[in-house]
């Protein structure tokens, strides 16, 4: 694609003739109305002062975190029993918060059992995203209806279609941001029933890592119960927040592209 | 502002979304920062109704609410992945303009034009399109259905859209020749 405008334009009019349709538009206009009535049915008194309250609770937070006394773990080991944790062959559900660099927040939802079974789930104002790998097969399947499930038996396969997709919707394994730890400053905050380990880096850390890494667990087991990414001022994301949801199990088929599409969509292997 | 004003608007911002996403996404690379554009550039319409000229045509003054969204996404943050500068931002309302006067009720119906182009193409740029924009193929998964290099499928697909540029164009201004 060149930057001749005539040809983003055509482009862009390639786009609207054979991906999109009115449908696009409804879902990006009623976005856009939503925004507007919200924002006329908060005075904005209200919002003025709701914020700092807010900001007030989680300064609150914070104090208290601090004035807890040291946990009996050291924060490697808590790191190193999550690990062991989140390793074991147990289905788990976290609903998944991205900001990227420019404020856009993306909500999705991320499975896993043990680190051998993952499914990512976007839902968009473009359609919904899926992504995953069954043990076997990594596999994308696109927003757009028409667009054939992708399929490769090379899991590495999967962060480069994703890549492909934009930055709101990261790869996202919870053995790697956990392995990621080891390579950062590690600080201890844990406090009564949670541990809660706060990584910063350092000039060993990873390249386009986060700056700081939060994790909080359960203090019993190591069960992780959120991680917290940020980025400061580099890169395109801000913000990734994965929140444990649920530990149900799920149907083995769960976790292949099969179920996430319908069963005459295309699907090319490579 | 009234409940009136906030339903002739929705009637509006419905008639000129299609062209504005257009617009947007000819100016950006990222689809989905075309996508927060327009939210942007929808809410700031609305808080500017009171100054909007009822003589000027509201898609075009919506695409200029929309242009400088675009150049204050990219003043806010540097790395903001913007395909065109203000000149070419310009250029590309023209552009609007002149698909906006073409033949049909609305931008879908004159799309009509720009498919009939496609289905002209010689094979091998009509199965680029098609593999490109309906299923959405991109990178090397696009590269290898066309069993081509990265490279050469980047060329190919740029001759296709030069020469539906030609084609699209040639149809509007025959339509606009038959209206004279």
């Amino acid at each position: 694609m060149t930057d001749d405008p005539q040809d983003r334009f055509l482009d862009a009019l390639l786009h609207r003739a054979f991906s999109e349709g009115r449908a696009d538009d409804d879902h990006r206009v009623a976005a856009a109305l939503a925004r507007i009535d919200r924002r006329s049915a908060w005075p904005r008194r209200f919002v003025s002062r709701a914020l700092p309250t807010l900001a007030a609770a989680g300064l609150a937070a914070v104090a208290l975190i601090f004035a807890t006394g040291p946990a009996t773990l050291s924060a490697q080991e808590v790191v190193e029993r999550s690990m062991a944790r989140a390793a074991l062959l147990r289905d788990r559900a976290y609903d998944v918060r991205i900001e990227t660099r420019f404020g856009r927040e993306v909500e999705g939802e991320l499975f896993v059992r043990g680190n051998e079974r993952i499914v990512l789930h976007f839902e968009t104002p473009r359609g919904s995203l899926w992504a995953g790998y069954d043990g076997e097969e990594a596999w994308v399947v696109p927003r757009r209806p028409r667009a054939p499930v992708l399929v490769s038996s090379d899991p590495a396969r999967i962060e480069s279609w994703l890549a492909e997709r934009g930055p709101a919707h990261p790869f996202l394994q919870v053995d790697a941001l956990l392995e990621r730890l080891r390579n950062y400053d590690l600080q201890d905050l844990s406090s009564g029933q949670h541990l809660v380990v706060l990584g910063q880096r350092n000039a060993t850390s990873e390249e386009r890592g986060p700056d700081t890494l939060e994790l909080t667990a359960r203090a019993g087991t190591g069960e992780i119960e959120s991680l917290t990414l940020k980025w400061e001022r580099r890169g395109p994301l801000r913000r990734v927040e994965l929140r444990l949801r649920d530990e149900a199990p799920r149907a083995d088929g769960f976790y292949g592209h099969a179920t996430h599409h319908d069963p005459g969509r295309r699907v090319l292997r490579r | 502002m009234g409940m009136k004003s906030r339903d002739l608007f929705e009637i509006l911002v419905r008639e000129h979304a299609a062209m504005l996403s257009v617009f947007l996404r000819s100016a950006v690379r990222d689809p989905g920062l075309a996508d927060d554009l327009f939210q942007e550039t929808v809410v700031a319409a609305w808080k500017a109704l009171d100054r909007y000229d009822r003589d000027r045509p509201f898609g075009r003054w919506l695409r200029g609410i929309a242009a400088r969204q675009v150049m204050a996404a990219r003043r806010k943050q540097s790395n903001v992945p913007l395909a065109l500068g203000p000149n070419d931002i310009e250029a590309l309302e023209g552009l609007c303009h002149t698909v906006e006067h073409g033949p049909g009720d609305d931008l879908d119906e004159r799309l009509e034009l720009l498919r009939e182009c496609v289905s002209r193409l010689p094979a091998e740029g009509r199965e680029a399109i098609h593999a490109r924009y309906h299923e959405a193929l991109r990178g090397q998964v696009l590269a290898a259905r066309l069993r081509l290099s990265t490279e050469a499928t980047r060329k190919r697909l740029q001759r296709a859209r030069e020469q539906l540029a030609r084609c699209f164009h040639g149809k509007l201004a025959d339509y606009q020749q038959e209206l004279a």
